[in-house]
């Protein structure tokens, strides 16, 4: 029943630190920016220097520590399959350990600690910033930045609007299911036994009542944002303007020059 | 002695920033046969309270006993003491999924491997139980039902358990005032002609007063009250702290006492209050 509970991927915790007042339009482009430059590196030398700067973010966030890594956990098993993956299929260079017919070669050794390291880098700056951004400011973040793209057509103020409904409708769904599985488990349901076929039928009494309910909840969402004139994103102000200021600029400044300064020592 | 909680606390999310403790340090007993009404605002604890009574949640730290047996982790007993307590949730219409009322009670009966005709019959009796007939609702979508009734299928699928005790989480919320009446006049039946233990959480001191026999009030995870209608209405002045008021007519009795009238204040509905008024003006009844 714990399910839900272990997953903290992503999942908004407020607080006042110097990342959490950031203006998320400014934290996605150097979000976009520190991936660039994950993905520029070549040296593990460089690792460890982006590794330290990781920490020193993860320091400013004020994000508890313990909770961060738990909430990691899915991802280090992906990692770590990463990692044997290329341990074995990966061939090329000298033959380092022979498991009969199964060699582990030095390309292969490579390649998977830089595979692994790429996907722990990539996957901390994206928690840093789902953690230290709400739902809403991620969204109105997001409608800014592709605003650009209306000119081509991209419904960009749409788009965002059914992200934030979407991030909104996560934890009531979490929790809703959480209800129906204990109502079925009152009544005697059994769904953890059973070969794969038995455990898939016995689903079916949590996803009826849950596609109902979120179909319910659907309409009457829709007749609510009716009845207070939700007509799209034509022309419509908004409560919170985002105003970027030094800081930002100065985030993103250093995102760029932190980028630079690694393309330029790879040439 | 049939269900026994000793000092049960319960921590959500322990250990993440989310920590919230629900439950602190409750002790109390059950009795064979009891209609029991456990009182409380929203996030008192009530609904993590009760499902410790079936294994649901197991403490934090303290224990669960049901007839003696502690209520752990084992699956196979936890699967048996879910088969003697019957839960029914809050708004439980939301957990109907079956294509016709029928066999959406019969859920809970076919998880007990029962033969086809048993389950026919406690599906029957069930639906009796809750005032539906079978004949009528049985082939019907639950989902074409009004909301009244679809709550009384879903709560017929749990009685169709026939577990010894049952508990009832807010059964009356946002029904109508005739529906309501009804549900809980159903229920206060399964108490008085077939012998069941009834364990009824509710906010609405107004419901349970002169129903249940013993109560239990709850307020930030913590017993605050506890003994039958009439001990706990006597403090009037703690209830209210907490944020419950006291049902209308005792609160009347209250007030008439305060202005010195000889009136028995234990009295909750107003025929009873009829009565003790007409007493106090001397008058003989009209």
């Amino acid at each position: 029943m714990n399910m839900f509970k272990s997953i903290t991927i992503g999942q908004y915790l407020p607080g006042e630190s110097l990342l959490h007042r950031l203006d998320p339009r400014a934290k996605f482009i150097a979000l976009i920016l520190f991936i660039g430059t994950v993905f520029m590196l070549q040296s593990l030398f460089g690792y460890l220097l982006l590794g330290i700067v990781l920490l020193g973010l993860l320091k400013i966030s004020q994000l508890p520590l313990r909770y961060f890594f738990r909430g990691l956990k899915p991802v280090f098993y992906i990692t770590l399959f990463t990692i044997i993956v290329h341990f074995f299929m990966t061939k090329g260079g000298a033959i380092i350990l022979r498991l009969g017919p199964l060699t582990v070669e030095s390309a292969g050794v490579y390649l998977g600690i830089f595979m692994a390291l790429r996907i722990i880098f990539l996957v901390v700056c994206t928690s840093i910033l789902t953690l230290t951004t709400s739902p809403l400011a991620l969204a109105d973040g997001l409608e800014f930045l592709m605003r650009p793209l209306a000119k081509i057509g991209v419904p960009s103020h749409e788009i965002a609007m059914m992200m934030t409904i979407a991030l909104r409708f996560i934890p009531t769904l979490m929790e809703e299911s959480e209800k129906i599985t204990k109502a079925q488990l009152a009544r005697g349901a059994d769904l953890e036994s059973g070969n794969i076929f038995r455990r898939a039928k016995s689903l079916v009494p949590l996803l009826v009542p849950l596609f109902v309910s979120a179909f319910r909840r659907a309409d009457d969402l829709a007749v609510a944002m009716e009845a207070r004139c939700y007509r799209g994103g034509e022309g419509r102000t908004r409560l919170r303007e985002l105003q970027a200021t030094a800081l930002d600029y100065s985030a993103v400044l250093l995102s760029v020059l932190l980028l630079i300064a690694v393309a330029w020592s790879q040439v | 002695m049939l269900l026994k909680l000793r000092n049960v606390s319960y921590t959500y999310m322990p250990g993440t920033p989310f920590e919230v403790t629900a439950l602190k340090n409750i002790t109390l007993d059950i009795h064979q046969g009891e209609y029991l009404a456990i009182i409380g605002q929203t996030g008192s604890g009530k609904s993590t309270l009760i499902q410790h009574l079936n294994g649901l949640l197991l403490p934090s730290t303290g224990e669960v006993y049901l007839d003696g047996e502690q209520v752990n982790k084992d699956k196979k007993r936890l699967a048996a003491f879910r088969r003697r307590i019957g839960l029914l949730f809050q708004f439980p219409e939301q957990q109907l999924f079956e294509e016709n009322v029928a066999s959406d009670v019969a859920f809970g009966p076919k998880n007990l491997d029962l033969n086809d005709q048993e389950i026919a019959e406690r599906v029957e009796r069930a639906l009796r139980l809750v005032g539906l007939n079978l004949t009528e609702v049985g082939d019907r979508s639950p989902f074409t039902l009004s909301g009244g009734q679809m709550r009384r299928v879903a709560m017929a699928g749990v009685l169709a358990m026939e577990p010894d005790v049952v508990i009832l989480d807010e059964p009356a919320a946002g029904l109508d005032p005739r529906s309501k009446a009804e549900i809980l006049n159903q229920i206060d039946a399964l108490h008085r002609e077939h012998k069941m233990t009834v364990v009824l959480v509710s906010h609405s001191m107004e419901d349970v007063a002169s129903r249940a026999e013993r109560l239990i009030v709850l307020a930030d995870g913590e017993i605050k009250l506890a003994g039958s209608p009439a001990d706990v209405f006597q403090d009037a002045a703690v209830l209210e702290e907490l944020g419950l008021a006291l049902p209308q007519m005792t609160l009347l009795m209250h007030r008439l006492r305060q202005a010195g009238k000889d009136v028995p204040v234990n009295i909750f509905s107003v025929g009873a209050a009829k009565e003790a008024i007409l007493q106090m003006m001397g008058g003989d009844k009209p």
